[in-house]
């Protein structure tokens, strides 16, 4: 009992200290669109109208529960709650790993905690930190299903079933990269199955591994199908061939203390093999996202590579100076990490490096901060939530918004008479497609030529109209 | 250990008159050696001789004469003057007193049994020999009345609180009514609130009960692994000169067709047969199991103990009633059909000596060997690798009270006593003796030691004995939750809500599924504006988690199970145990409607059924034969 304290005591001071970073480059003006997002959309779930029914998917569920319990109860703070929740498991994976190498690996307090530290100022951990919640909960699965995948291979037991199960479950339900980590997953599984199980039933071996994933997507087709809402959050990108080389050498560039440790043991298949299947997921991953990309950023692609480090780390061959080599390693890596945020990874890791060396960048939220001022005292304000997250996360709530769900709003959708008292769009003439649909349903908006608005407030990428009854009768 | 000079002396009589050969008396005599016993114990092992000549050559060789107690019986007022205890443990009993002398009949007469002789009824004795089976038979024909009496009522009259024979106290009662009260209440004046608070309720159970069990699999699993190889490396290295009696009572009720396969596994344990105390346990009434047990001219070491018509006619009842015969320092049960792994009982050993002081009793698993034979049998399997490969460990670990399962618990023999063993009106006695011994400050074990057994191939029978089963477990709630602070003071808090998921989650869900079923039905057929008044978003949220993610936990959890036994082709069956737990809500109400209405109604399960049933019991005749 005394230790379990002790271990949350530690994980709550690992997460206040992951906090650190994240403030960091958010003072500097870093927010990726993910956190964004997910604020938003807990806010507008937990302070929004009444009425709203969302149309986005309820995905990725598992970060997007906890944020909105989160929001419930502490009714909304100045700080994105994402952020809290991605420090939460970025301590509770340091303190996971810490543990998990003293225990398993039997290292010594020293070397585990110099391993873990290197492992958490790697900048891709950094930069995943400030992702969101999404992408650390990816990380975690990862780990948890890179553990299973060895541990069952050794020793085939229900808890390394369950690792494995629950990894995959984790990373399925937190990230839309989650289902083809998942699906990626399966030649690695044959690959480092215990020929004893496969031997007995292939088939059986399969279908039970396979088994939470294919039930955590029919769930979610099922509240899709029942609440009405797409699948993905995400659409699906245009195809880069850039992308997959990009995010190939960013996934090497996590992957030197595995790969030391394949070569280490690879007369042993036992270990090896396993092993082999945690960098053949990785690969699978990342092809998979160049044929169904959702993911732009290579380096986020490559972020799951990190949960594979702690446990080649826990199979380094037992010797007394097992930690120098290791530690010189991680060094590598994370230098090789900071070069891939500059050189490989899309704009935002771009910005995040650049935020995290001290130089201020610009973010969505606070370019909306000023219309969200504008707007508020004001009561009745059509918009369209759901695409505009950042607006909703300037004002901090929902509650002066009619948003869908609410008749009113349908009606203006529908092309039905105005209702409320405004209306605010977001107007982005470098769009292909419009994406704010009461811009789609009222398009005349964009030049302010429809007659029953006046326009009171213009940015250029905001516009904000007062509606106007003086045709009312 | 050196043979004594008394078994010498009868091994070479033996010898001299031509009733062992050469070979047998040297391996006899090595046994008795190895095994630290008296040479007639090792004889009385053996099928070499019936026990009849056994008896005759003791007769001879103390020059005393032997008795037939089936002609001659024994006065059974002279012996109930005596104490019934200490005729059992010495094996003796008085037979006729003519001019204030007794003639005293031992089933193995000799120094030691001459001085208890003494002790017992004096010095004014004549000693005669008779066969052990005669003087049991003696002894329970004259005290039947009163065993019969302690069999049925001893707990209930020592420690009634704990004896089901009420299956409901007026308090209970009371509770219960104030319950159903308010609820009705409540629907009349405030209908969709009480019904959202039902759901509340009902929703918190479920995930509970879900989150629970991914537990017990999950800490049961990891524990049990180094524990297994510390007691098989203790159990290799025990001797067996210092191995105890150990009693194994087999009751069985109309079975005469797998008799054969128990007396042939028995046989094939490695502990020494000699040292065993084997009572088939029958009911008197049950002629042809009697005449099919008699048939098969067993060795010495297996005896019949006929229990005596009465109510209830139960399983524990007839344990009760043996275990008054019993003498080892250990007793375990099994089932007729069991086939035990034959290093269990040395384990069990080991265990006891690793274990803490307080343990009593220590469960091994149960698993089929029929598993293959059709769709229940697979779910069957899949259910039991899931309950004692997975979860019981789980409930050790945690320090949850452990409901036993039926067969293959074996006690420590002075707690059991102590205890007043099994409550002969709970229909599941061995899980409610689990929960007794932890509430009384004794700890039950788990080990990785198995039984097979038979599975149930047919889904009627399968439905007579769940509904059994879970009556019993229904008798156990209502038994251990009279008193509730009691029941936290000795279990603890995680013991409480261990107990309340898992004896009263077993029975629960199997009755509540039925409701959320139909109210999932209810929503696909007329859509969510029906079902919205009823389950705010909340606990719309929480029902769905349940719905998906609880259910496809537990189907998760029934394919993990037989990985541990490498039984990966079982696994993809896992995905039908939504048919399963159809079967189970069937049970559960029969099993409610029953308790009601018949509580202590024993429903037999039919083994015998299984085409590897008959399988077994040919390799049964077969190796029964090479062994005479």
């Amino acid at each position: 009992m005394r230790e379990l304290v002790w271990k949350i005591a530690l994980w709550l001071l690992l997460s206040a200290a992951m906090l650190l970073p994240i403030a960091w480059v958010e003072a500097h003006g870093f927010l990726s669109s993910a956190t964004i997002q997910m604020w938003a959309k807990a806010i507008v779930l937990t302070d929004g109208p009444s009425v709203f029914r969302a149309t986005d998917a309820f995905f990725p569920p598992l970060p997007f529960a906890i944020a909105l319990v989160m929001q419930v109860v502490s009714g909304g703070t100045g700080i994105p709650l994402p952020h809290v929740l991605s420090a939460a498991v970025g301590g509770l994976l340091a303190v996971a790993w810490y543990y998990n190498l003293i225990n398993r690996a039997a290292y010594d307090r020293v070397s585990a905690l110099l391993v873990v530290l290197l492992l958490v100022l790697n900048p891709v951990f950094l930069r995943a930190l400030s992702e969101g919640p999404s992408m650390m909960f990816l990380i975690l699965g990862a780990w948890l299903f890179f553990r299973g995948l060895v541990n069952i291979r050794l020793f085939g037991t229900a808890p390394d079933m369950m690792k494995v199960a629950l990894g995959l479950l984790v990373a399925t339900m937190s990230h839309e990269l989650g289902v083809l980590f998942a699906l990626a997953t399966l030649p690695a599984l044959v690959l480092a199955a215990r020929p004893s199980l496969l031997l007995v039933s292939p088939s059986g071996y399969l279908v039970s591994m396979f088994f939470p994933v294919v039930a955590a997507v029919l769930s979610l087709f099922f509240i899709s199908a029942v609440l009405k809402t797409d699948f993905f959050a995400v659409q699906l990108l245009s195809p880069d061939r850039t992308w997959a080389g990009a995010t190939f050498l960013a996934i090497l560039c996590l992957l030197p203390v595995p790969l030391m440790v394949i070569l280490r043991l690879l007369p042993q298949a036992r270990f090896s093999m396993p092993l082999a299947g945690i960098v053949l997921t990785l690969a699978g991953m990342a092809l998979l996202n160049r044929v169904y990309p959702v993911q732009p950023d290579p380096v986020l692609v490559a972020a799951p590579a990190l949960g594979a480090i702690p446990v080649a780390a826990r199979w380094w061959t037992r010797t007394s100076l097992r930690s120098t080599p290791l530690a010189a390693l991680l060094l590598l890596s994370g230098m090789l990490g900071g070069w891939a945020l500059g050189a490989l990874g899309a704009s935002e890791s771009r910005a995040w490096l650049q935020a995290a060396s001290g130089r201020t960048v610009t973010n969505s939220v606070a370019q909306a901060a000023q219309v969200a001022a504008f707007l508020r005292d004001r009561e009745e304000v059509l918009a369209d939530v759901e695409r505009h997250p950042d607006l909703v996360a300037a004002l901090g709530h929902a509650r002066n918004f009619i948003a869908a769900g609410d008749p009113a709003y349908d009606r203006v959708l529908f092309g039905g008479r105005p209702a409320g008292a405004f209306i605010v769009v977001g107007v982005d003439q470098n769009e292909p497609v419009v994406r704010d649909r009461l811009l789609r349903a009222l398009p005349r908006l964009q030049n302010n030529r429809d007659s029953r608005f006046d326009l009171v407030y213009d940015t250029g990428n905001w516009m904000v109209y007062r509606v106007n009854r003086a045709g009312d009768t | 250990m050196a043979l004594d000079a008394e078994s010498e002396a009868i091994g070479n009589l033996l010898y001299d008159r031509g009733v062992l050969t050469d070979e047998q008396l040297d391996e006899a005599e090595d046994l008795a050696e190895a095994w630290n016993l008296g040479l007639v114990e090792v004889l009385l092992g053996k099928r070499w001789l019936k026990a009849a000549t056994i008896y005759r050559e003791l007769a001879y060789y103390y020059d005393v004469p032997l008795l037939d107690l089936s002609e001659t019986p024994a006065d059974p007022a002279l012996l109930r003057r005596y104490d019934v205890t200490e005729m059992t443990e010495a094996q003796v009993i008085p037979v006729r007193e003519e001019n204030g002398r007794l003639t005293v009949a031992a089933a193995r007469p000799g120094p030691v049994t001459l001085v208890r002789i003494i002790e017992i009824f004096g010095s004014e004795v004549d000693i005669a020999v008779a066969t052990r089976l005669d003087i049991s038979l003696a002894l329970q024909s004259a005290f039947r009345e009163e065993q019969s009496h302690e069999a049925v009522y001893g707990l209930a009259e020592t420690d009634p609180v704990m004896s089901a024979s009420n299956v409901i106290l007026p308090a209970q009662v009371v509770v219960l009514y104030g319950c159903i009260s308010l609820f009705l209440l409540g629907l009349a004046f405030a209908p969709v609130a009480t019904l959202i608070a039902l759901n509340v309720v009902m929703t918190v159970f479920y995930l509970g009960n879900f989150l629970f069990k991914a537990t017990l699999v999950w800490v049961g699993s990891e524990a049990q692994e180094r524990m297994s190889q510390a007691i098989a490396a203790e159990a290799a290295t025990l001797r067996d000169d210092e191995l105890p009696v150990y009693t194994v009572l087999v009751p069985m009720f109309r079975e005469p067709e797998v008799l054969p396969i128990l007396t042939n596994a028995l046989r094939n344990l490695d502990y020494p047969l000699a040292k065993l105390d084997i009572k088939i346990v029958l009911e008197e009434s049950d002629h042809d199991t009697i005449d099919a047990a008699r048939s098969l001219d067993l060795e010495g070491v297996f005896e019949i103990v006929l229990v005596p018509a009465s109510h209830p006619q139960t399983k524990p009842k007839a344990c009760n009633y043996a275990l008054q015969y019993a003498r080892g320092e250990f007793l375990v049960i099994f089932d007729a059909e069991d086939k035990p792994e034959p290093d269990q009982l040395k384990k069990v050993i080991a265990t006891f000596r690793q274990s803490a002081p307080n343990t009593a009793c220590v469960q091994c698993r149960l698993n089929y060997y029929n598993a293959q034979e059709n769709w229940l049998t697979r779910m069957f399997t899949l259910d039991y690798s899931l309950w004692f490969d997975l979860m019981l460990p789980g409930l050790q670990r945690l320090g949850v009270p452990i409901p036993l399962g039926g067969t293959s618990n074996h006690f420590r023999m002075d707690v059991l006593r102590q205890l007043k063993a099994w409550d002969p009106h709970n229909v599941t006695e061995d899980a409610d003796l689990g929960i007794r011994l932890t509430q009384k400050g004794y700890r039950v074990g788990v080990i990785d030691s198995t039984t097979f057994e038979e599975a149930n191939v047919s889904i009627p029978n399968w439905i007579r004995q769940r509904s059994r089963w879970i009556k019993g477990y229904m008798q156990t709630f209502l038994v251990h939750t009279r008193r509730p602070v009691h029941l936290v003071r000795t279990v603890g808090l995680s013991g409480l809500i261990g107990f309340v998921f898992f004896i009263g989650g077993t029975f629960l869900s199997g009755l509540l599924n039925p409701i959320f079923w139909g109210i999932f039905l209810i929503w696909m057929i007329f859509g969510a504006q029906v079902i919205e008044p009823y389950f705010p978003p909340a606990i719309l949220y929480m029902s769905l988690i349940n719905l998906l993610a609880g259910n496809a936990l537990l189907i998760y959890l029934t394919m993990v199970a037989p990985f541990r036994r490498r039984w990966t082709y079982l696994a993809p069956w896992g995905v039908t145990v939504v048919g399963y737990w159809v079967l189970m809500t069937i049970a559960s109400y029969k099993a409610l409607k029953q308790l009601v209405s018949n509580p202590f109604y024993w429903e037999k399960t039919q083994h015998g059924l299984s085409k590897h049933t008959a399988a077994e019991l040919k390799a049964a005749g077969d190796e029964g034969e090479a062994a005479t």
